[in-house]
């Protein structure tokens, strides 16, 4: 995985719970690292580890832990110089979600390795779509719940997310019923 | 113009192309993809340069020139934004018209941001889009090699930090140990040494280096040594703790061998697996010396308050009882012991003590007011019921400024008070007793006085009446006896008016060389008879003339003058003044007199200037005197502002030193009125022949002050060596008394080798007649022609007088005179005269006595107005020299008396002597019924003039008024023979003076009036004699007016005189 990813755990911990916890978390966790390259991929383990060590220090489930982490990566990457490619991904939710799939695409072909997961939409009614998550890595699901809330926080969107289909529920893939509704700008 | 669609569906062509536009020859653009068309709004239809310029290739905006292109990358630049399309030109040879397609150059995502692309701008097959990850990487890795390297930086400067820090707390650590006083000792488990500071090399004398390694056991007593090694392999193993060589009780092992009483404490730590200890070792040496010094100091101090005889109470802050002594039960009646009371009320206490004080309540209102106060009291009286009186005193205690307590302290003064009461009575007594003796004292002298006078007096009387020589002897000593126990009895009146305060100083401005040379000239005489030099040196610097009491400095001078040739046998007694500025124009003024006497012991220094106290009581019988002129003149010293004080060796004689205070008088006053004395010419040489150094000195001194040119010698031999080497000198000054050969003999042969012509004068300490005499014994052995006899003590005037008389006759020629000393040492015979000298002074009585005898009277002396009077009763004075300011009676008072008690005539001439030369005195003295006047102090001169004043006086009163009276001799003495052959000269005389007369030469007139004088007084014949006196007094003025009726009358008295002769 992208030590980006690593890094916004990071941000988000130390953020909520201060350095001395991140601490006590990766040290719970074995991670020795004390910087993680963006752009280096790192085994998945150390996502996995550095969450369940959350966890378990902070008190909340993992799937709290991922969801809260999906919000705060949209707001950590527009922060970390992502800003205008989400910028670029689109100019209001339906959008990017439609481009989120390419966007994904571009990265995994420049960087095979990070193996980024694939997105497409079904659009069912005005402002309802489902979102089809495909990824090889299990249990990130609550993370694109997180993710598509901290979207709709980004572009000034009502977000409604239903987890419709789970592949840890013997699903092909996973399944995200979104309902959205623009705010008027005040 | 219809879209050109290169065989494509037109949405086909648009979606794949969005960013291709198109121009035409006329370099219009003509068409533009929807996107391209969204950035660019206003390019359709605008001219292509208008809206993009070409970056590359590098050609001319030209349509052909484009179309030539088709192989080159296209950069373009759109001249209204940021944008910049990469593609390809493809010329349309069919429509004419140039096809570009390209898509955004994609290098910056903010650019592209800004420009409002998104992803969905793109074409799928537009790799561009493939870029913006890339891109996206690129500035993730840049900011996180920024962030890593500013991570390094920090890590590397908090790192530095670090080693600062703990650089500087090694040292610290290492400072602490290195400067703590005590020793700190690390061992490990196996107790070697691994680590001693400094203080442990200080306290057990080993070095550092041969500590390392080493067993701690080597620090510890022997005794201890097993233990401590067992007790840390055993807390070591089980973790049992009992370590020895810990605790209070522990001793060390210095170098030297000695056992260091030790407090140690330790402490453990771990490094890995292995455990360390690190001891704390105090040495307490120190601590155990000064406890038990503190313990002894405090017994000492428990048992001094116990035992202290006054009574002691400490009462704390809340005023309960700290601490109090047996004393204090047993003065307040108390049972209890001390230690029962500590911490009792002491406010209640005190309340029930105050039942047994005289006033119970004054007693607690004051212990209040003290206490509130809390200011140090001592010395309260407080009267017990009783009878016993006690003192108390009140200590507040502060311990760094805080009032912790105070201290009450009671002595019982009963038994003081009784005896101090005693004592003051017993002082008083005294003290009165005292009073009483001096009064008596002075009583007791003045009325011993008045009967001495008699005594002396009519002594006096007696010794010109015709006696044998037995009788004369007798009489003589009679009288010196009386004037020695008069002396005697001066010294203890002088005392007794100092002792009571009543002596006043008279200070006015006089001569200081007259006056020390006037002591020294009243010594003169008895340190002549035993052969001793007397001298005086004054330093040039002292003031000429100061302000202080003359006659009781002299008196002091006088003093100590006699003393010293009193106790001096052979040598010389010198006086040395010197004068040191103090402020102002005050001098502090030192007077040395020093002896080569028998000197005084130092064991009887201190007895020297106490009253009635002589160096030894042996010494008083051998000396005499009374003991009471050191202590006399003490208190003179100390009355003129200065002190007296004295040293001495035994053998070698003594010096008495005395300084006064005095300022220095107007320099007019340094020449007394009247008086100048000549200067001398310089240059001149003096040969000084002088056996005493010390006179040497003083004349090579004055010479030298006065210009001239002295050259010494010490001895006669070495005078003519002098004389015969050829050497110049204009005048040689001889000391008469020499050991070889004495002044005249060297006279002599000064002038055999120089000339008869050559001056020399003769210094002698022997009176001029004796000296006279002398010569005219030897008249015929030498020869010599002496230019001037001056007597020692050698006085300055005199001898620059007679210097002065060398130099100047030198010029002149003329023969050297003497007359003045010759006319005074025979004033008695021409002038006789009974004289009474009135001076409260002993010492100017005796300067007047002294001057009088110098004339040839023997006069007598009273010391105030009463005894002048009754003096005059006994015996027919023909002058009185009367002090004004006298004791009893004054001198004014003392002659307003006299001139009323009787006829004029029969009374005597009264000159009045007075140190206070001011010009109201005069008429004071005439107003009451005084007739001459001379100033104090006194001077010879002036008193030989005042004296012929009234000879002539009394001369011409005695002609005018004794018109027919005959004359007698004196039948005692004349016989008829005698008488003849006075007689027959005088009628020679008379006949001689009436040619002169005639002739008009009075000088010889005078000169044979004064022949028959001298015979006339030695025969008795008063009248012819004070006739003839006026006579010569006339010839010698030049005045003889009145000379021819004298003459008559003279010749009238002679012929009387033959006529009672011959019958």
């Amino acid at each position: 995985m992208y030590g980006l990813v690593n890094k916004a755990i990071e941000g988000l911990i130390r953020q909520q719970a201060g350095e001395e916890i991140w601490e006590r978390i990766k040290a719970k966790a074995g991670v020795e690292e004390e910087f993680f390259v963006g752009m280096n991929p790192y085994p998945d383990e150390v996502t996995y580890k550095l969450v369940g060590a959350a966890s378990e220090v902070l008190g909340l489930s993992a799937d709290e832990i991922l969801r809260e982490f999906g919000e705060y990566w949209i707001l950590y990457t527009a922060q970390e110089g992502y800003g205008h490619l989400l910028t670029m991904s689109g100019r209001d939710f339906k959008e990017f979600l439609y481009n989120l799939d390419k966007l994904h695409a571009h990265v995994g072909a420049n960087f095979p390795s990070l193996q980024p997961p694939s997105f497409r939409c079904t659009e069912t009614s005005d402002n309802e779509l489902v979102l089809h998550y495909y990824s090889g890595r299990p249990g990130l699901a609550p993370m694109v719940i997180g993710l598509l809330n901290g979207l709709g926080r980004m572009l000034n969107t009502e977000v409604a997310v239903t987890h419709t289909a789970s592949r840890a529920r013997g699903a092909d893939h996973d399944e995200f019923l979104v309902r959205y509704h623009a705010r008027i700008s005040s | 113009m219809d879209a050109v669609n290169y065989g494509l569906p037109p949405r086909q062509f648009a979606a794949a192309f969005p960013f291709h536009l198109v121009i035409n020859r006329e370099m219009r653009i003509v068409q533009m993809g929807a996107v391209l068309q969204r950035l660019c709004p206003h390019a359709p239809g605008s001219d292509f340069e208008a809206v993009f310029e070409i970056v590359r290739p590098r050609i001319p905006m030209r349509f052909d020139a484009i179309s030539a292109e088709t192989h080159a990358i296209f950069f373009l630049k759109a001249r209204w934004n940021e944008l910049q399309l990469k593609g390809q030109m493809l010329p349309e040879p069919e429509t004419g018209m140039i096809l570009f397609l390209g898509s955004p150059q994609l290098l910056d995502l903010q650019k592209v941001s800004e420009l409002g692309l998104s992803l969905a701008d793109f074409a799928i097959h537009d790799m561009t889009t493939s870029l913006l990850p890339l891109l996206q990487a690129k500035e993730t890795a840049l900011d996180d090699a920024r962030a890593l390297t500013e991570m390094l930086s920090q890590q590397r400067l908090e790192l530095r930090e670090r080693n600062r820090e703990l650089a500087l707390e090694k040292e610290r650590y290492r400072a602490v140990a290195e400067t703590a006083s005590d020793a700190i000792v690390t061992i490990d488990e196996k107790c070697r040494i691994l680590f001693a500071n400094q203080a442990t090399e200080r306290i057990f004398g080993y070095p550092l280096e041969e500590l390392r390694d080493q067993s701690l056991t080597m620090l510890m007593a022997d005794r201890l040594r097993g233990m401590h090694t067992d007790g840390v392999s055993r807390y070591v193993a089980t973790g049992e703790r009992r370590i020895s060589w810990s605790g209070n009780e522990v001793y060390g092992l210095h170098r030297d061998g000695h056992e260091i009483p030790l407090e140690v404490s330790y402490s453990q730590y771990r490094q890995g697996e292995k455990l360390f200890f690190t001891g704390i070792i105090r040495d307490i040496t120190q601590r155990r010396q000064t406890a038990a010094q503190l313990h002894a100091a405090n017994s000492r101090l428990s048992a001094l308050i116990a035992n202290l005889q006054e009574a002691i109470l400490v009462e704390r802050k809340d005023r309960r009882l700290l601490l109090t002594n047996p004393q204090f039960c047993r003065m307040f009646l108390l049972s209890q012991s001390p230690e029962s009371l500590v911490d009792a009320d002491c406010v209640a206490a005190a309340r029930r003590t105050g039942e047994m004080f005289a006033e119970p309540e004054r007693f607690l209102a004051r212990i209040e007011e003290v206490v509130r106060d809390k200011r140090v009291v001592v010395n309260e009286e407080w009267a017990l019921r009783d009878g016993r009186i006690l003192e108390r005193d009140y200590v507040p205690i502060f311990v760094e400024d805080v009032y912790r307590g105070h201290l009450w302290v009671y002595r019982d003064v009963t038994e003081r008070k009784r005896i101090a009461a005693e004592l003051r009575q017993a002082k008083d007594a005294a003290e009165s007793a005292s009073r009483a003796k001096g009064e008596f004292l002075a009583n007791m002298s003045h009325e011993i006085r008045t009967p001495m006078n008699a005594v002396i007096g009519l002594t006096g009387i007696l010794m010109d009446t015709p006696l044998s020589a037995e009788q004369r002897d007798y009489l003589q000593t009679i009288r010196s006896s009386g004037e020695d126990l008069l002396t005697i009895i001066n010294d203890i009146l002088d005392f007794s008016k100092i002792e009571s305060g009543r002596l006043e100083m008279d200070r006015h401005t006089f001569t200081l060389r007259d006056c020390v040379e006037e002591a020294l000239d009243l010594l003169a005489a008895r340190a002549a008879e035993k052969g001793l030099e007397l001298a005086c040196v004054i330093e040039e610097d002292a003031p000429a003339t100061i302000v202080s009491d003359a006659t009781r400095l002299r008196q002091i001078l006088v003093n100590l003058l006699s003393n010293a040739v009193k106790f001096t046998e052979a040598g010389e007694v010198v006086v040395m003044v010197a004068a040191e500025p103090r402020n102002g124009h005050e001098y502090e003024i030192s007077f040395a007199v020093r002896d080569t006497g028998i000197g005084i012991p130092p064991e009887r220094m201190d007895r020297l200037f106490q009253s009635f106290s002589q160096v030894d009581a042996s010494i008083t019988r051998h000396y005499g005197g009374t003991g009471l002129g050191l202590a006399i003149c003490r208190r003179l010293a100390e009355l003129l502002g200065g002190k007296i004080w004295a040293e001495s060796e035994p053998g070698n004689g003594s010096t008495f030193y005395c300084t006064i205070m005095a300022e220095a008088g107007p320099a007019s006053a340094s020449e007394p009125a009247g008086v100048s004395r000549p200067p001398l010419p310089a240059g001149k040489r003096v040969l000084i022949v002088d056996d005493n150094a010390t006179s040497r000195l003083i004349l090579r001194r004055l010479m030298q002050a006065w210009g001239l040119i002295p050259r010494l010698a010490s001895s006669p031999e070495q005078a003519m060596e002098l004389i015969r080497s050829g050497e110049a000198f204009d005048a040689a000054l001889l000391d008469m008394r020499m050991p070889e050969m004495d002044g005249l003999t060297l006279a002599t042969q000064i002038q055999a080798a120089r000339g008869g012509d050559f001056p020399v004068a003769l210094l002698s300490s022997i009176g001029n007649r004796e000296l006279e005499y002398e010569r005219g014994e030897r008249e015929t052995a030498s020869p010599a022609r002496l230019a001037a006899i001056l007597t020692k003590p050698i006085k300055a005037a005199p001898l620059q007088d007679a210097l002065a008389r060398i130099f100047t006759q030198r010029s002149s020629s003329s023969p050297a005179p003497l007359q003045l000393h010759r006319a005074s040492v025979h004033l008695a015979e021409t002038l006789p005269l009974q004289i009474l000298v009135a001076e409260d002074n002993v010492v100017n009585q005796k300067v007047a006595l002294l001057m009088l005898r110098k004339l040839g009277y023997r006069a007598d002396a009273v010391g105030n107005g009463l005894e002048a009077i009754d003096a005059l009763r006994r015996r027919n004075y023909d002058v009185v020299l009367m002090d004004l300011q006298m004791p009893e009676m004054d001198g004014l008072e003392a002659t307003r008396r006299i001139r009323a008690s009787g006829p004029r005539e029969s009374q005597p001439h009264v000159v009045a002597l007075t140190a206070n030369a001011m010009i109201g005195d005069r008429e004071r003295c005439l107003d009451a019924g005084m007739d001459d006047y001379v100033s104090k102090p006194l001077q010879l001169e002036e008193l030989i003039a005042a004296l012929v004043r009234f000879g002539a006086k009394r001369a011409a009163a005695a002609c005018e008024e004794d018109e027919s009276t005959d004359d007698s001799f004196d039948s005692q003495v004349v016989t008829p023979e005698l008488a003849a052959l006075f007689l027959q000269d005088a009628s020679v005389q008379v006949a001689a003076m009436r040619s002169a007369l005639a002739e008009e030469q009075p000088e010889t007139f005078g000169r044979l009036a004064h022949l028959i004088k001298g015979g006339a007084f030695t025969l008795g014949a008063r009248k012819i004699g004070l006739l003839c006196q006026n006579l010569e007094e006339l010839g010698r003025a030049g005045r003889l007016d009145g000379a021819p009726k004298k003459l008559v009358r003279l010749e009238q008295l002679l012929s009387g005189l033959s006529q009672a002769g011959n019958s």
